[in-house]
Protein backbone atom coordinates (compact mmCIF):
# COMPACT_ATOMS: atom_id res chain seq x y z
CA UNK A 1 0.00 0.00 0.00
CA UNK A 2 2.21 2.99 -0.91
CA UNK A 3 0.49 5.42 1.39
CA UNK A 4 1.74 7.28 4.20
CA UNK A 5 -0.74 7.75 7.53
CA UNK A 6 -2.13 10.71 5.33
CA UNK A 7 -3.71 12.63 8.19
CA UNK A 8 -5.11 9.81 9.61
CA UNK A 9 -6.76 8.36 6.10
CA UNK A 10 -5.80 4.81 6.33
CA UNK A 11 -7.20 4.02 9.94
CA UNK A 12 -9.51 1.67 10.28
CA UNK A 13 -8.07 0.04 7.02
CA UNK A 14 -8.67 -3.74 7.13
CA UNK A 15 -6.61 -6.33 5.23
CA UNK A 16 -9.15 -8.58 4.23
CA UNK A 17 -7.47 -11.63 2.21
CA UNK A 18 -4.37 -9.83 1.17
CA UNK A 19 -1.42 -8.60 3.34
CA UNK A 20 -0.72 -5.18 3.13
CA UNK A 21 2.59 -3.69 3.44
CA UNK A 22 3.15 0.32 4.29
CA UNK A 23 5.65 2.45 5.18
CA UNK A 24 6.19 3.93 8.29
CA UNK A 25 5.12 7.18 6.87
CA UNK A 26 3.26 10.30 8.15
CA UNK A 27 3.15 11.02 4.13
CA UNK A 28 4.14 10.69 0.42
CA UNK A 29 7.04 13.07 1.02
CA UNK A 30 8.86 10.09 3.51
CA UNK A 31 8.80 8.33 0.19
CA UNK A 32 10.52 10.55 -1.69
CA UNK A 33 13.22 11.98 0.89
CA UNK A 34 14.08 8.31 1.44
CA UNK A 35 13.19 7.89 5.53
CA UNK A 36 11.02 8.85 7.72
CA UNK A 37 14.05 9.94 10.01
CA UNK A 38 14.83 12.36 7.53
CA UNK A 39 11.45 13.52 6.89
CA UNK A 40 11.17 13.99 10.51
CA UNK A 41 14.62 16.24 10.52
CA UNK A 42 12.85 18.63 7.87
CA UNK A 43 10.12 19.85 8.93
CA UNK A 44 11.44 20.49 12.33
CA UNK A 45 13.74 22.83 10.44
CA UNK A 46 11.38 25.07 8.80
CA UNK A 47 8.09 24.37 9.69
CA UNK A 48 6.53 26.53 6.49
CA UNK A 49 7.83 24.58 3.35
CA UNK A 50 5.68 23.19 0.98
CA UNK A 51 7.12 20.63 -1.05
CA UNK A 52 6.71 19.96 -4.94
CA UNK A 53 7.59 16.83 -7.07
CA UNK A 54 7.76 16.15 -10.41
CA UNK A 55 4.47 13.76 -9.84
CA UNK A 56 2.50 16.17 -8.44
CA UNK A 57 3.57 19.19 -10.91
CA UNK A 58 2.64 16.88 -13.33
CA UNK A 59 -0.58 15.55 -12.08
CA UNK A 60 -1.98 18.61 -11.97
CA UNK A 61 -1.58 19.62 -15.26
CA UNK A 62 -2.91 15.48 -16.24
CA UNK A 63 -6.23 16.05 -14.27
CA UNK A 64 -6.91 18.84 -16.83
CA UNK A 65 -5.83 22.18 -14.76
CA UNK A 66 -5.53 24.90 -17.21
CA UNK A 67 -3.15 26.83 -14.70
CA UNK A 68 -0.09 25.88 -12.82
CA UNK A 69 0.22 24.71 -9.92
CA UNK A 70 0.81 28.08 -7.95
CA UNK A 71 -3.49 28.74 -8.68
CA UNK A 72 -4.39 25.55 -6.83
CA UNK A 73 -6.45 25.63 -4.38
CA UNK A 74 -7.54 22.79 -1.85
CA UNK A 75 -11.06 22.97 -1.09
CA UNK A 76 -13.05 19.92 -0.57
CA UNK A 77 -14.45 18.65 -3.38
CA UNK A 78 -18.08 18.17 -1.67
CA UNK A 79 -17.92 22.19 -1.78
CA UNK A 80 -18.46 21.29 -5.71
CA UNK A 81 -15.74 23.64 -6.50
CA UNK A 82 -12.24 22.27 -8.55
CA UNK A 83 -8.95 22.54 -7.87
CA UNK A 84 -8.50 25.90 -9.82
CA UNK A 85 -8.71 29.44 -8.46
CA UNK A 86 -10.09 31.20 -11.48
CA UNK A 87 -13.49 28.20 -11.86
CA UNK A 88 -13.65 28.43 -8.11
CA UNK A 89 -13.90 32.87 -7.66
CA UNK A 90 -16.15 32.74 -10.91
CA UNK A 91 -18.42 30.56 -8.92
CA UNK A 92 -18.58 32.23 -6.28
CA UNK A 93 -18.59 35.63 -8.25
CA UNK A 94 -22.07 33.75 -9.18
CA UNK A 95 -23.31 32.65 -6.45
CA UNK A 96 -22.35 35.23 -3.56
CA UNK A 97 -21.46 38.75 -5.71
CA UNK A 98 -18.21 39.95 -6.41
CA UNK A 99 -17.69 41.54 -2.81
CA UNK A 100 -17.72 38.56 -0.70
CA UNK A 101 -15.82 36.61 -3.66
CA UNK A 102 -13.01 38.59 -3.34
CA UNK A 103 -13.45 38.13 0.44
CA UNK A 104 -13.30 34.21 0.24
CA UNK A 105 -10.18 34.34 -2.92
CA UNK A 106 -8.20 35.93 0.17
CA UNK A 107 -9.73 33.88 2.98
CA UNK A 108 -8.71 30.24 0.65
CA UNK A 109 -5.31 31.91 -0.09
CA UNK A 110 -4.37 33.15 3.71
CA UNK A 111 -2.41 29.60 4.19
CA UNK A 112 0.55 30.29 2.19
CA UNK A 113 1.15 33.47 4.08
CA UNK A 114 2.44 31.18 6.78
CA UNK A 115 4.89 29.58 4.29
CA UNK A 116 7.97 30.66 3.63
CA UNK A 117 9.57 28.08 1.31
CA UNK A 118 8.52 25.75 -1.44
CA UNK A 119 10.90 23.06 -1.92
CA UNK A 120 11.12 21.25 -4.95
CA UNK A 121 12.34 17.41 -4.24
CA UNK A 122 14.36 16.55 -7.37
CA UNK A 123 16.35 13.62 -8.48
CA UNK A 124 18.95 12.86 -11.02
CA UNK A 125 16.09 11.49 -13.53
CA UNK A 126 13.53 14.19 -12.98
CA UNK A 127 15.99 17.61 -13.92
CA UNK A 128 16.02 17.45 -17.58
CA UNK A 129 12.35 18.47 -16.75
CA UNK A 130 13.66 21.64 -15.24
CA UNK A 131 10.62 21.78 -13.10
CA UNK A 132 12.65 24.28 -11.11
CA UNK A 133 11.48 26.93 -13.56
CA UNK A 134 8.21 25.99 -12.36
CA UNK A 135 8.56 25.86 -9.17
CA UNK A 136 10.56 29.05 -8.55
CA UNK A 137 7.59 30.40 -10.57
CA UNK A 138 5.53 29.95 -7.63
CA UNK A 139 7.51 31.06 -5.06
CA UNK A 140 8.18 34.43 -6.63
CA UNK A 141 4.51 34.53 -6.80
CA UNK A 142 3.64 33.86 -3.17
CA UNK A 143 7.20 35.36 -1.63
CA UNK A 144 8.14 32.04 -1.02
CA UNK A 145 12.06 31.16 -1.11
CA UNK A 146 13.09 28.92 -3.46
CA UNK A 147 14.45 25.66 -2.60
CA UNK A 148 15.79 22.21 -3.77
CA UNK A 149 16.08 19.27 -1.59
CA UNK A 150 17.62 16.22 -3.40
CA UNK A 151 15.12 13.09 -3.52
CA UNK A 152 16.21 9.54 -2.35
CA UNK A 153 14.45 6.38 -3.55
CA UNK A 154 15.58 4.10 -1.02
CA UNK A 155 12.55 3.45 0.76
CA UNK A 156 10.42 3.23 -2.33
CA UNK A 157 12.89 0.69 -3.67
CA UNK A 158 13.06 -1.63 -0.66
CA UNK A 159 9.30 -1.34 -0.23
CA UNK A 160 8.93 -2.99 -3.84
CA UNK A 161 11.95 -5.06 -3.45
CA UNK A 162 10.18 -6.76 -0.25
CA UNK A 163 12.84 -5.51 2.18
CA UNK A 164 10.66 -5.03 4.72
CA UNK A 165 12.17 -4.20 7.87
CA UNK A 166 10.08 -4.03 10.45
CA UNK A 167 11.40 -0.45 12.02
CA UNK A 168 10.58 0.79 8.52
CA UNK A 169 7.07 -0.90 7.17
CA UNK A 170 4.46 -2.45 8.44
CA UNK A 171 2.94 -5.59 7.46
CA UNK A 172 -0.91 -6.27 8.17
CA UNK A 173 -1.90 -9.20 8.32
CA UNK A 174 -5.23 -10.68 6.64
CA UNK A 175 -7.77 -9.87 9.47
CA UNK A 176 -5.84 -6.72 11.04
CA UNK A 177 -6.13 -3.51 10.39
CA UNK A 178 -4.45 -0.01 10.03
CA UNK A 179 -3.98 2.29 13.22
CA UNK A 180 -2.24 5.37 14.00
CA UNK A 181 0.45 4.62 17.11
CA UNK A 182 1.34 8.03 17.82
CA UNK A 183 5.00 7.44 18.30
CA UNK A 184 8.16 7.07 16.07
CA UNK A 185 6.48 4.14 14.79
CA UNK A 186 3.40 5.98 13.24
CA UNK A 187 1.97 3.11 12.56
CA UNK A 188 0.41 -0.38 13.90
CA UNK A 189 -1.78 -2.98 13.10
CA UNK A 190 -4.71 -4.21 15.18
CA UNK A 191 -6.93 -6.98 15.06
CA UNK A 192 -9.96 -5.47 12.87
CA UNK A 193 -13.10 -5.05 14.41
CA UNK A 194 -15.68 -6.38 12.55
CA UNK A 195 -14.06 -8.06 9.37
CA UNK A 196 -17.61 -8.93 7.66
CA UNK A 197 -19.57 -5.75 8.12
CA UNK A 198 -23.06 -6.13 6.36
CA UNK A 199 -23.36 -3.70 3.63
CA UNK B 1 -37.28 44.76 16.92
CA UNK B 2 -39.08 43.34 13.68
CA UNK B 3 -36.36 45.02 11.20
CA UNK B 4 -33.90 43.43 13.36
CA UNK B 5 -34.71 39.88 12.23
CA UNK B 6 -32.95 41.24 9.34
CA UNK B 7 -29.65 41.50 10.86
CA UNK B 8 -30.30 36.94 11.77
CA UNK B 9 -30.78 37.15 8.12
CA UNK B 10 -27.60 38.99 7.08
CA UNK B 11 -25.61 36.17 9.25
CA UNK B 12 -27.01 33.57 7.76
CA UNK B 13 -26.51 34.82 4.04
CA UNK B 14 -23.46 36.47 5.19
CA UNK B 15 -23.80 39.58 4.70
CA UNK B 16 -21.22 41.31 6.24
CA UNK B 17 -22.48 45.25 5.16
CA UNK B 18 -26.12 44.82 5.80
CA UNK B 19 -24.98 42.79 9.46
CA UNK B 20 -22.84 46.64 10.41
CA UNK B 21 -25.49 48.70 8.53
CA UNK B 22 -28.24 46.94 11.04
CA UNK B 23 -25.91 47.04 13.61
CA UNK B 24 -25.10 50.48 13.69
CA UNK B 25 -28.97 51.79 13.20
CA UNK B 26 -29.52 49.53 16.20
CA UNK B 27 -27.34 51.08 18.36
CA UNK B 28 -28.11 54.22 17.58
CA UNK B 29 -31.43 54.13 18.35
CA UNK B 30 -30.40 52.51 21.85
CA UNK B 31 -31.31 49.16 21.41
CA UNK B 32 -29.49 46.95 24.29
CA UNK B 33 -26.30 45.30 22.19
CA UNK B 34 -26.61 42.33 24.34
CA UNK B 35 -30.11 41.71 23.17
CA UNK B 36 -28.51 41.68 19.66
CA UNK B 37 -25.91 39.17 20.34
CA UNK B 38 -28.33 37.15 21.77
CA UNK B 39 -32.08 37.18 20.17
CA UNK B 40 -30.33 37.75 16.52
CA UNK B 41 -26.65 36.92 15.70
CA UNK B 42 -26.08 33.77 18.22
CA UNK B 43 -29.20 32.48 16.84
CA UNK B 44 -27.95 33.19 13.23
CA UNK B 45 -24.94 31.44 14.02
CA UNK B 46 -26.73 28.13 15.54
CA UNK B 47 -28.23 28.57 12.24
CA UNK B 48 -25.62 28.14 9.99
CA UNK B 49 -24.58 25.65 12.02
CA UNK B 50 -27.06 24.12 11.28
CA UNK B 51 -26.86 24.40 7.62
CA UNK B 52 -23.15 23.00 8.08
CA UNK B 53 -24.23 19.71 9.49
CA UNK B 54 -27.14 18.74 7.05
CA UNK B 55 -24.88 20.05 4.37
CA UNK B 56 -26.66 22.57 2.79
CA UNK B 57 -23.80 24.80 4.02
CA UNK B 58 -20.21 24.50 3.12
CA UNK B 59 -16.71 25.47 4.29
CA UNK B 60 -17.09 29.08 2.34
CA UNK B 61 -20.67 30.18 3.62
CA UNK B 62 -19.75 29.54 6.74
CA UNK B 63 -16.61 31.78 5.83
CA UNK B 64 -18.96 34.74 4.79
CA UNK B 65 -21.69 34.25 7.91
CA UNK B 66 -18.59 34.04 10.27
CA UNK B 67 -17.38 37.40 8.62
CA UNK B 68 -21.08 39.01 8.84
CA UNK B 69 -21.22 37.82 12.59
CA UNK B 70 -17.74 39.60 13.32
CA UNK B 71 -18.27 42.79 11.55
CA UNK B 72 -20.97 43.19 13.67
CA UNK B 73 -19.34 41.87 16.74
CA UNK B 74 -16.39 44.83 16.18
CA UNK B 75 -19.31 47.65 16.62
CA UNK B 76 -20.87 45.74 19.68
CA UNK B 77 -17.75 44.47 21.59
CA UNK B 78 -16.84 47.48 22.69
CA UNK B 79 -19.95 48.61 24.16
CA UNK B 80 -20.00 45.36 26.45
CA UNK B 81 -17.06 46.00 27.48
CA UNK B 82 -17.41 49.65 28.88
CA UNK B 83 -20.68 48.68 30.66
CA UNK B 84 -18.73 45.24 32.07
CA UNK B 85 -20.93 42.59 30.32
CA UNK B 86 -18.63 39.38 31.23
CA UNK B 87 -18.60 36.91 27.75
CA UNK B 88 -19.96 33.31 28.92
CA UNK B 89 -16.84 32.15 28.79
CA UNK B 90 -13.03 33.41 27.29
CA UNK B 91 -10.97 30.98 24.87
CA UNK B 92 -7.22 30.87 24.13
CA UNK B 93 -7.66 29.55 20.56
CA UNK B 94 -4.45 28.10 18.19
CA UNK B 95 -2.94 25.87 15.67
CA UNK B 96 -0.19 24.20 17.40
CA UNK B 97 3.58 24.27 17.19
CA UNK B 98 4.89 22.74 13.84
CA UNK B 99 1.62 23.54 12.55
CA UNK B 100 -0.05 26.24 9.70
CA UNK B 101 -3.18 25.55 9.00
CA UNK B 102 -5.65 28.12 10.21
CA UNK B 103 -9.13 27.83 7.98
CA UNK B 104 -10.39 25.37 10.66
CA UNK B 105 -9.12 26.97 14.00
CA UNK B 106 -10.32 30.26 12.37
CA UNK B 107 -13.96 29.15 12.01
CA UNK B 108 -13.75 27.53 15.28
CA UNK B 109 -12.70 31.02 16.43
CA UNK B 110 -15.70 32.44 15.06
CA UNK B 111 -18.51 30.80 15.62
CA UNK B 112 -17.52 30.34 19.59
CA UNK B 113 -17.79 34.22 18.89
CA UNK B 114 -20.99 34.26 17.66
CA UNK B 115 -21.80 31.68 20.68
CA UNK B 116 -20.87 34.46 22.66
CA UNK B 117 -17.59 33.52 23.84
CA UNK B 118 -14.25 36.26 24.04
CA UNK B 119 -11.76 34.60 22.16
CA UNK B 120 -8.15 35.30 22.14
CA UNK B 121 -6.59 34.09 18.93
CA UNK B 122 -3.03 33.43 19.23
CA UNK B 123 -2.65 32.26 15.43
CA UNK B 124 -0.71 29.49 14.10
CA UNK B 125 2.23 27.32 15.61
CA UNK B 126 1.75 28.22 18.86
CA UNK B 127 4.47 27.24 21.58
CA UNK B 128 2.66 25.51 24.67
CA UNK B 129 4.10 28.52 27.08
CA UNK B 130 2.35 30.70 24.79
CA UNK B 131 -0.90 29.11 25.51
CA UNK B 132 -0.12 28.85 29.03
CA UNK B 133 1.20 32.83 29.17
CA UNK B 134 -2.61 33.96 27.51
CA UNK B 135 -4.38 31.97 29.88
CA UNK B 136 -3.05 33.65 32.36
CA UNK B 137 -3.06 37.31 30.95
CA UNK B 138 -6.86 37.21 29.75
CA UNK B 139 -7.82 34.57 32.52
CA UNK B 140 -9.19 32.24 30.10
CA UNK B 141 -11.23 28.93 31.16
CA UNK B 142 -11.12 27.46 27.69
CA UNK B 143 -7.89 26.17 25.62
CA UNK B 144 -9.05 24.95 22.17
CA UNK B 145 -6.26 23.50 19.64
CA UNK B 146 -6.13 22.83 16.21
CA UNK B 147 -4.16 20.27 13.89
CA UNK B 148 -4.20 19.50 10.61
CA UNK B 149 -1.26 17.11 10.41
CA UNK B 150 -0.30 13.76 12.32
CA UNK B 151 3.14 15.39 12.54
CA UNK B 152 1.81 17.76 14.47
CA UNK B 153 -1.31 16.22 16.63
CA UNK B 154 1.27 15.12 18.69
CA UNK B 155 2.15 19.10 20.11
CA UNK B 156 -1.41 18.62 21.57
CA UNK B 157 -0.04 16.06 23.98
CA UNK B 158 3.21 18.36 24.99
CA UNK B 159 0.75 21.40 25.83
CA UNK B 160 -1.60 19.97 28.01
CA UNK B 161 1.70 17.92 29.38
CA UNK B 162 2.77 21.91 29.92
CA UNK B 163 -0.76 22.93 31.81
CA UNK B 164 -0.43 19.99 34.16
CA UNK B 165 3.69 20.82 35.14
CA UNK B 166 2.63 24.42 35.31
CA UNK B 167 -0.36 23.53 37.86
CA UNK B 168 -2.44 24.88 35.36
CA UNK B 169 -4.45 22.17 34.25
CA UNK B 170 -7.64 22.44 36.88
CA UNK B 171 -8.33 26.03 35.82
CA UNK B 172 -8.78 25.11 32.33
CA UNK B 173 -10.97 23.16 30.02
CA UNK B 174 -9.00 21.99 27.16
CA UNK B 175 -10.58 20.98 24.13
CA UNK B 176 -9.27 19.72 20.68
CA UNK B 177 -9.96 19.35 16.98
CA UNK B 178 -8.99 18.98 13.63
CA UNK B 179 -9.01 16.49 11.11
CA UNK B 180 -6.68 13.79 11.47
CA UNK B 181 -8.00 13.84 15.47
CA UNK B 182 -10.09 11.14 17.06
CA UNK B 183 -12.30 11.05 20.16
CA UNK B 184 -9.69 8.22 21.05
CA UNK B 185 -6.30 9.77 20.51
CA UNK B 186 -8.35 12.92 22.45
CA UNK B 187 -9.12 10.54 25.65
CA UNK B 188 -5.67 9.82 25.44
CA UNK B 189 -4.20 13.05 25.73
CA UNK B 190 -6.52 13.59 28.61
CA UNK B 191 -8.09 16.26 26.90
CA UNK B 192 -11.72 17.89 28.30
CA UNK B 193 -13.27 17.36 24.96
CA UNK B 194 -13.17 16.94 21.03
CA UNK B 195 -15.39 18.79 18.21
CA UNK B 196 -15.61 16.87 14.70
CA UNK B 197 -16.56 20.52 13.31
CA UNK B 198 -16.78 24.02 14.27
CA UNK B 199 -20.26 23.42 14.95
CA UNK B 200 -19.04 21.05 17.66
CA UNK B 201 -16.80 22.62 19.33
CA UNK B 202 -19.31 25.51 20.10
CA UNK B 203 -21.70 22.80 21.50
CA UNK B 204 -18.53 21.43 23.51
CA UNK B 205 -17.03 25.06 24.85
CA UNK B 206 -20.78 25.79 25.88
CA UNK B 207 -20.57 22.38 27.83
CA UNK B 208 -17.57 23.30 29.46
CA UNK B 209 -18.85 26.56 31.07
CA UNK B 210 -21.60 25.12 31.85
CA UNK B 211 -24.12 26.67 29.76
CA UNK B 212 -27.33 24.98 28.68
CA UNK B 213 -27.32 23.68 25.17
Amino acid sequence: LGYGLCGNLVRGLTARHTKLVMPRAHDCITFFLGSKERYAQVPCERAGRYFYTSGWLECLRRRGEKSGPGDATYLPTRAGIGGNVREAYDGWVKKYGEERARYLLTQIDKWTEHYTHGALIDFDFTKPLRLDQQVRQVCAQRGWKYEEIPGDLKLLRRWLDGDWDERDFLVVQPGDSIEPSYDDAIITATAANDLCPTS
Amino acid sequence: MEELKNLFDAVVSGDANVARTITNQAIAEGIDPLVLVTRFMAPAMDEVGRRFECGDYFVPELLLSARAMKAAMELIRPLLTARGTEPIGRVVIGTVKGDLHDIGKNLVAAMLEGGGFEVIDLGVDVMPEKFMTAVREKNANIVAMSALLTTTMTSMKTTIEAFTAAGMRDRVKMLVGGAPLTKQYADEIGADGFGASAVEAVALAREAVAVPI
